[in-house]
């Protein structure tokens, strides 16, 4: 291995590295989006795509805070410790045939070993924090990652019994059927166990805003948080990347060049995991820690087992074989989910069918029109009735008698009149706070001459306070539309009510477009 | 202060001063910063480009707090579900802790009790940041404006950059809201003093 191979290599890698994760950051805001029946950004550039750009733009200059009675130097020293690791297992993830920084005959160690380092400086991020919320956060984070660490090592054992070597590159060659066949359950195991590794749902409770605000990185802004951010999605790749090595027969595939083989499994395993994400609620404390050690745990280790004994047998690993693991593995998890309900009673029988219906309906969701409605460019047709954020008044029909300011719960309709040579009274001056208004009409009832409207308009915002008080010129019914609120009359030529745009659901009556896009 | 079969404990009367303390202080709203929002200003070449990738950057990534203190509030969550989708602007990213945050959207009524408590989330906030009042309450007590125990317009305790005005505003109506905060974001220059 010559200099000028690892000095390229390495800058490749680390570009690659942030190029993927900011691609991360952007595929999974947009797939969560379709998740939910929703876009995702779509501003920043074509498809959104610049928007881990601006977040990164942002978040660079944005104010860093060390808080007054942390441990300075460890809330430094905490966010590259977090990096690093995920960067430097890198080295060992075979890219393409001979695309590997450092061929280690002990990769897969290599990878765990690395990989937890890790968890010491999410816990220095609690620590130097000075936050009780940091420190439970980073308390759990530990008991978590100590916890999944045990099934995840043991689940790459099968791994390495069928290839029979540590070495990534020797894995992937072993693979003629990928290992996701041979190894059913040890990759669902490893799937569970990295996804508490990098701490996403259902296994992100070191973060969950409900109980701890933002667990370990609470009291981290600006670049720090940024680091943390990146790291998420590194990680994420990071796992990707391995999952495809041990599991999906890293860069082999038919035809495509093997880089692209390569990249299409990583996306697909990062997809599988935003899909996940999308679905699931998390877990308690205590089902967490449960899940890890009466599940995972046993099941990894008679995993092991199971496959030594295969390897023993049949080391070719012949067709009935990868059914009847199939099969094992199907009835060790129905088996083990009746053993061990997990705490307060949740079975697997239960809630496993739940699980699967869960994921059928969200990602039913990915084909389904967007419901969103694109708001500056595209509108709802507003009720017809609607009691909008302004009031209009008719300058003409008014004659001053003060039944609206009299009938107003807030009292902010201020009304001056003087007497007319001809008409009775005049307006002199008609005040109201827009800013402190109900909106509930009662003024516009109480008008007896209709000089009152409620206006169908509802963009007031401003950028002063002053501005939100309307005088007589900016309340006067040219300057909006009047909607049908109290007042009948205009009702037929105002349009439909709308609910959705692009849709076929319209009117609010008569479910015209009930079927594939309609409401469910 | 022990008073017979009363259950106010000490950290209560310590609450009550602050918030009298707070009360007192604050008897007059604060200006709204739109000092610099007319005048134009001379810019270079180089400070203009680095405004533009700078205002570009803050512009499409506002990340709100995540708290509500009212019914406004429900229509906040409803701009941020599926039908109104705020991650469009890339603000989906509510944040729960203030550290990470860019933008404070007061929806709801604002107590006095609650007042310090909301203080204390905008200090928390790094800068630069912003403030949306959403809805009568925020912007000036609503119908509670004479009220003893509503603060009458969140501009007494934090600058308040953008105005919503409705009872509660729509979704539609704070999306506007939060497009002219975007407008404004973009006017700011790094050598100006906000």
């Amino acid at each position: 291995m010559d200099w000028a191979h690892l000095g390229i290599f390495v800058v490749v890698i680390i570009a690659f590295f942030l190029i993927m994760a900011m691609v991360f950051i952007w595929l999974e805001r947009r797939l969560i989006g379709r998740f939910q029946i929703r876009l995702g950004p779509n501003r920043a550039g074509p498809f959104g795509v610049l928007q881990p750009v601006a977040d990164a733009i942002k978040v660079l200059i944005k104010e860093d805070i060390v808080p007054a009675r942390g441990d300075r130097w460890v809330h430094f020293l905490a966010p590259i410790i977090v990096f690093t690791p995920i960067l430097m297992i890198f080295a060992v993830i075979p890219f393409g045939e001979r695309a590997i920084l450092a061929d280690l005959n002990i990769g897969i160690l290599y990878v765990v070993a690395i990989s937890s380092i890790g968890t010491i400086g999410v816990f220095m991020a609690g620590w130097g924090s000075n936050n009780k919320y940091s420190l439970i956060g980073a308390m759990r984070t530990v008991a978590q990652m100590v916890s999944y660490e045990i099934p995840l090592v043991l689940s790459t054992v099968g791994v390495v019994l069928i290839a029979g070597s540590l070495s990534m590159v020797s894995i992937v060659e072993g693979q003629s059927i990928p290992f996701i066949l041979l190894q059913p359950l040890g990759f669902l195991i490893y799937f569970l166990g990295a996804s508490a590794e990098m701490n996403r749902t259902p296994f992100d409770l070191l973060e969950a805003e409900s109980e701890i605000v933002a667990g370990f990185h609470t009291e981290y802004s600006g670049l720090k948080f940024a680091m943390f951010y990146l790291t998420e999605y590194g990680h994420a790749l990071a796992v990707s990347a391995i999952v495809t090595t041990l599991y999906l027969s890293g860069w082999m595939g038919p035809g495509l060049p093997a880089f692209l083989w390569f990249l299409i499994k990583v996306f697909f395993v990062f997809f599988l995991v935003v899909w996940v994400r999308s679905t699931l609620p998390r877990f308690r404390v205590d089902q967490l820690m449960g899940f890890a050690w009466k599940y995972l745990f046993p099941l990894a280790l008679v995993n092991i087992f199971v496959t030594a004994f295969e390897v023993l047998l049949w080391p070719d690993f012949p067709w009935p074989v990868i059914f009847a693991n199939i099969f094992i593995a199907g009835a060790l998890i129905v088996l083990w989910s009746r053993l061990f309900p997990l705490e307060g009673g949740v079975r697997f029988d239960r809630y496993g069918l739940g699980i699967a219906k869960g994921l059928a309906l969200t990602f039913r969701h990915l084909f389904r029109t967007p419901i969103t409605v694109q708001y500056p460019e595209e509108r709802l047709n507003t009720s017809k009735r609607i009691r909008g954020n302004e009031l209009l008044w008719d300058d003409e029909a008014c004659n001053g008698c003060g039944a609206c300011a009299r009938a107003c719960p807030v009292g902010i309709i201020n009304l001056e009149t003087r007497r007319g040579p001809e008409k009775g009274l005049l307006v002199e001056r008609l005040d109201i706070d827009m800013g402190c208004c109900l909106f509930c009409g009662l003024c516009v009832e109480a008008c007896p001459l209709g000089a009152l409207f409620m206006g169908r308009g509802y963009e007031r915002a401003t950028y002063r306070r002053g501005q939100l008080v309307m005088d007589k010129e900016r309340l006067a019914l040219a300057g909006g539309e009047p909607s049908a609120y109290a007042s009948p009359q205009i009702e037929a030529a105002l349009p439909e009510q709308t609910l959705l745009v692009k849709g076929e659901m319209r009117g609010s009556r008569g479910h015209k477009g009930e079927g594939r896009w309609g409401w469910r | 202060m022990e008073v017979e079969g009363s259950i106010i404990s000490g950290l209560d009367i310590e609450e009550g001063a602050e918030i009298e303390a707070l009360k007192a202080r604050s008897t007059e709203p604060i200006p709204d910063p739109d000092r610099w929002l007319d005048e134009e200003l001379r810019r270079n070449v180089l400070i203009s480009s680095l405004d533009a990738i700078i205002d570009w950057g803050r512009r499409f990534s506002v990340w709100p707090v995540n708290f509500g203190l009212a019914c406004c509030a429900f229509e906040m969550i409803a701009t941020a579900a599926s039908r109104f989708d705020i991650s469009r602007f890339g603000m989906e990213i509510f944040r729960a802790s203030p550290r990470q945050a860019d933008l404070m959207i007061v929806a709801g009524t604002l107590t006095w009790k609650m007042a310090p408590a909301l203080r204390r989330i905008y200090k928390q906030i790094p800068e630069p940041k912003w403030v949306v009042a959403m809805g009568s309450c925020a912007i000036s007590g609503g119908p509670f404006y004479d009220s003893y125990s509503v603060v009458p317009g969140v501009n007494r305790i934090v600058p308040v950059d953008v105005y919503v005005p409705g009872c509660p505003p729509r979704p539609e109506a704070l999306l506007h809201g939060l497009i002219m905060l975007r407008d404004k974001i973009n006017r700011e220059s790094i050598i100006r003093k906000r």
